[in-house]
């Protein structure tokens, strides 16, 4: 018996034939990819607005809430139009998929509202919104596991935000002890007269814990793994490339205001949390048996390297900025190949899965160049994040962590290609045909693969500028 | 200690020992009440910002949060007995434990001072344990609701020492996301509970 046909013994019955063309697609996804794409839109035309604060200083536009919302909106916008092909692909979808289209829109409103704020306290509640509006797209499968992943998910979740409260109260209570005036503005907070005090330390120290839940840092990790194993693809694509993201930028916004005072607090913090979860993410990467759970734990380890980075800041800083727009774009389109891999191969594991470059060209070359750009192989944007990051470690002496940090990405590169690499050249299996693609199925992992290629080959000036910008906010040179 | 802080102090603790969730929904109803309790006692003059703040303790937190839960509960028949924390001796020592190391960080700290008396941050502090304890020993999602929703109280209670208000909309806003997590909360016990199952598609049908 060859090994093909033992693989496809094991398997359930192939995917079902692809739909008519015909099929009309429901309305509620038509708007929601318009919409999407409008705010992707809108997003790059911030471009045009000068830096400052608009309706009574309630929004904020300054470099990092531009560049995390195109960040944040081409990728929903891609996720959108996604949601679209698999409609044209799997109509059957059409009668349950107004709930999560729905909830989907929510989503990236509140995900974009929360990039946007000037007040730290109305960017906390939009994450928050984000969250709750999370848990039905994690839960929509319905199954058991879903709805459990969907349950440690909102624990967690509000775990981590209520420890970023605390910190809050505990930053309030400091500038309340050394006369300041208490306010939530960002650039009222970046001016106040902070004492560096015992509550604004517990402070900035609790809201970092918090966030780093949100991003799957240790010690509140658990969840992660879980939630990206049992959502739907779709899902784990927005709250990998935007959700995490717009926990990102709560954290950067932190980092922020507590380097105006003090460049070096809580470096220690965020370096030791980075290569703590990079460890763990790589022994979870060696003993995964599922492609989105090996997912989830690699986005744990990217997690990792940028927690270290921002704690390093100085060169590192624009290493991190780097990282982080190459990273959304690899876990998008990891996902959602992902998703299309599931559908096709009626599996989650990764032993089923063979033959990706035969079976599904177009998957299989995008997942291929993902894992490619997960690894950090050149020339992709991640790379480079990580060579920077990496010189700004030795650049500060720091040789442990340096031998930390490459160890763990050597085992993780290792675990991660012994499992990926068969999904994607191993032997094909027959009795699958192979499906017809619709172009707007593809046309957003195109998009995502040349802006992956341009972020590590060539950045246009006004990029890099910006690019510069955040860094040099969160303590770059 | 204050007499409210000393109530909130019986009302932490009671449903610890009792492991029946009426009493710990009547807990969390307690705590909303003295919340706003001690909300007023701080008051200087009412104002718009201060009116918003008084109803998310007192209404919120002290009525309709409890009451949701309390009515979800019932329907759904949860039975009487509900652990808060195992109910065994060495629990109810960790418990204690806890309420003493919450005691000496107040007092040894140095944090505690003007606006915020040690008593005030020992309490705050032993809810916020509390909470996180709960957390961690129990894997029932009600009892970790009870555990969440502790914490949530607890740090209300932080604040109370502040004489910050967020404007009116921060404030409304906080207060949406706290009935919204509640009644988030309520949608995964009917569901846990097997009462009502929303129609999801076949599973050969991904998305």
């Amino acid at each position: 018996m060859t090994s093909a046909s033992t693989l496809s013994g094991a398997l359930p019955a192939p995917a079902p034939a692809p739909a008519p063309a015909s099929t009309p697609v429901p309305w509620s996804v038509v708007a929601f990819a318009a919409g999407a794409v409008l705010l992707a839109m809108a997003a790059g035309a911030l471009a045009l607005v000068p830096d400052g604060t608009l309706l009574n200083g309630t929004v904020v536009v300054d470099a990092t809430s531009r560049l995390f919302l195109v960040l944040i909106d081409v990728v929903g916008a891609g996720i959108a139009l996604y949601i679209w092909g698999r409609l044209h692909a799997e109509p059957r979808l059409a009668e349950y998929i107004a709930g999560w289209v729905g909830a989907a829109a929510l989503f990236l409103v509140f995900s974009n509202l929360a990039v946007l704020s000037n007040h730290l306290l109305l960017g906390w509640a939009f994450l928050e919104a984000t969250t709750l509006a999370a848990v039905p797209l994690i839960r929509f499968r319905g199954t058991k596991a879903s709805l459990d992943a969907a349950w440690r998910y909102l624990v967690f979740s509000g775990l981590g935000l209520a420890l970023v409260f605390l910190g809050f109260a505990c930053l309030a209570r400091s500038l309340e002890t050394a006369g300041a005036a208490v306010s939530f503005e960002l650039e009222s907070l970046a001016r106040a007269r902070a004492t560096g005090d015992g509550w604004w330390r517990l402070g900035i120290a609790l809201t970092v814990l918090g966030y780093g839940t949100k991003l799957g840092l240790v010690p509140m990790f658990a969840w992660l793994p879980d939630t990206y194993d049992s959502a739907p693809p779709a899902t784990t694509s927005l709250l990998a490339a935007v959700q995490s993201n717009v926990a990102l930028l709560g954290l950067v916004r932190v980092v922020q205001i507590a380097r105006v005072h003090d460049s070096d607090l809580v470096s220690f913090e965020l370096i030791a949390l980075g290569v703590a979860t990079m460890v763990v993410a790589s022994f979870g990467i060696i003993v995964s048996t599922r492609y989105k759970r090996l997912l989830g734990y690699a986005s744990m380890n990217h997690a990792g390297v940028i927690a270290i980075g921002l704690g390093l800041g100085g060169e590192a800083a624009y290493g991190v900025v780097v990282y982080v727009v190459s990273n959304a774009v690899i876990k998008a389109i990891l996902f959602l190949s992902a998703g299309k891999i599931q559908a096709h191969y009626r599996s989650e594991e990764i032993k089923d899965v063979s033959g990706l470059v035969k079976q599904l060209p177009y998957s299989g070359l995008f997942f291929m160049v993902g894992t490619f750009a997960l690894l950090g192989l050149p020339p992709f944007g991640s790379f480079v994040g990580e060579l920077i990051i990496m010189s700004g470690l030795v650049g500060r002496e720091l040789f442990v962590v340096f031998v930390a940090f490459a160890a763990a990405l050597t085992v993780s590169f290792v675990a991660t290609g012994r499992s990926m690499f068969p999904m994607i050249w191993g032997t094909s299996r027959p009795g699958l045909d192979r499906p017809r693609i619709p172009f707007l199925a593809v046309l957003p992992k195109f998009i995502f693969v040349a802006l992956l290629l341009a972020i590590g080959l060539y950045v246009p000036t006004s990029i890099n500028e910006l690019f510069r910008q955040v860094a040099a906010s969160v303590g770059g040179r | 200690m204050s007499l409210p802080l000393l109530i909130f102090m019986v009302v932490l603790l009671t449903p610890l020992v009792t492991a029946t969730w009426r009493l710990s929904v009547w807990g969390l109803a307690f705590q909303g009440g003295l919340l706003a309790w001690m909300a007023v006692g701080r008051l200087h003059e009412l104002s718009l910002d201060s009116a918003i703040a008084l109803g998310d303790l007192g209404l919120l937190r002290g009525l309709v949060a409890p009451l949701i839960l309390y009515l979800v509960l019932t329907r759904l028949g949860t039975p009487e007995r509900v652990e808060s924390i195992p109910a065994n001796l060495l629990s109810w020592t960790m418990a204690g434990g806890l309420v003493l190391v919450a005691f000496r960080f107040a007092q040894q700290s140095g944090l505690a001072g003007e606006g915020l008396g040690a008593t005030h941050l020992a309490v705050a502090t032993t809810a916020l344990l509390l909470g996180f304890f709960i957390l961690a020993t129990r894997r029932e999602p009600l009892s970790q609701i009870f555990g969440l929703l502790r914490i949530e109280n607890a740090i209300a209670l932080f604040e109370l020492a502040s004489a910050h208000e967020p404007p009116a909309p921060v404030r409304l806003a906080l207060s949406g996301i706290y009935l919204a997590t509640v009644l988030t909360f309520v949608s995964f016990l009917v569901r846990f509970s097997g009462r009502r199952n929303p129609s999801h598609p076949p599973e050969e049908v991904l998305l």
